[in-house]
């Protein structure tokens, strides 16, 4: 999981990880590089994507608004991506 | 188990911070925002100058007190946050993200003022909307604009240029940044310019 700050600056997005300390990688993305090809965008947003080599093979999924249930929301993308949870996949 | 989901992950989510430019309000506004369009990027002539003495205002808060600029002199130092419009997407995006540096106004002994040409009742029903935000949000409305041009930023639409001033401890402009109304301002600038007062 990584996350991206659409159009928030370094030090924005420095200042988000010092007051959340999230678990995983955050980048930010000032001039909106990501988000611009994506019209009207609301936040949160999050993305499913599957990936080969550097690429990206498919969106599985793509929702905003915030989740109230990490566990569940990581059995939904777990099954909306075809993983089998404690399968060897 | 989770090494199989985190492998499977690698470079998976993305989960946006604070919001963005022109096309990344909160979730809560959804449905809710208007598109404006990119509009002419300033529209209007500063009346203040940094060094001078910043013209005394008071206006309505969406609590329903007044509140004027005066009674912070001596106590703090103020950040005037003139934004254009209520529901529309650049401003539903600036404010909000103050949230993230309260603490570093507070360390730097400064409050926010927001100010807005917009009626108090649509600035309570879009700041509620935005679960609220924890500075005063002041409604320049009537007369209308008569804050936004006695500092002249009051554009020929009748609503205000996205500006940041700073008025320090003893009520002198000490920055004013006029911002294109189709971004952002960075959170950097202004923070940046409390501490090179402080």
């Amino acid at each position: 999981m990584i996350g991206i700050g659409i159009g928030n600056s370094q030090y924005e997005v420095r200042l988000f990880r010092e007051k959340y300390a999230p678990p995983f990688p955050l980048f930010d993305d000032r001039s909106s590089a990501v988000a611009g090809s994506l019209s009207g965008i609301y936040t949160p947003h999050h993305f499913g994507l599957k990936m080969e080599d550097s690429s990206i093979r498919e969106i599985f999924y793509s929702e905003s608004g915030v989740f109230p249930d990490a566990e569940a929301f990581l059995e939904m993308i777990a099954e909306e991506s075809g993983i089998q949870r404690g399968g060897n996949s | 188990m989770k090494m199989t989901i985190r492998a499977a992950f690698l470079g998976l989510v993305f989960a946006v911070l604070v919001g963005t430019a022109a096309h990344a309000a909160s979730d809560a506004l959804k449905g809710m925002v208007y598109d404006t369009g990119p509009l002419k990027a300033t529209d209007s002539k500063l009346k203040v100058r940094v060094g001078e003495q910043a013209p005394d205002f008071t206006l309505k808060s969406v609590s329903g007190k007044m509140v004027s600029l005066s009674e912070y002199k001596g106590k703090s130092n103020v950040v005037i946050s003139f934004i254009p419009a209520a529901w529309t997407a650049v401003c539903s995006d600036q404010w909000p993200g103050y949230a993230l540096a309260q603490d570093v106004f507070r360390k730097n002994e400064a409050v926010v003022l927001g100010i807005s040409t917009d009626n108090v009742p649509s600035l309570y029903a879009w700041t509620s909307q935005m679960n609220g935000v924890w500075f005063p949000v002041l409604s320049d409305f009537w007369p209308h604009g008569d804050v936004a041009r006695k500092y002249g930023v009051l554009r020929s639409d009748g609503t205000a240029d996205r500006t940041i001033l700073i008025v320090d401890k003893k009520g002198r402009v000490r920055y004013i940044g006029l911002h294109s109304i189709n971004a952002r301002p960075p959170l950097e600038e202004v923070i940046q310019e409390l501490e090179r007062i402080r």
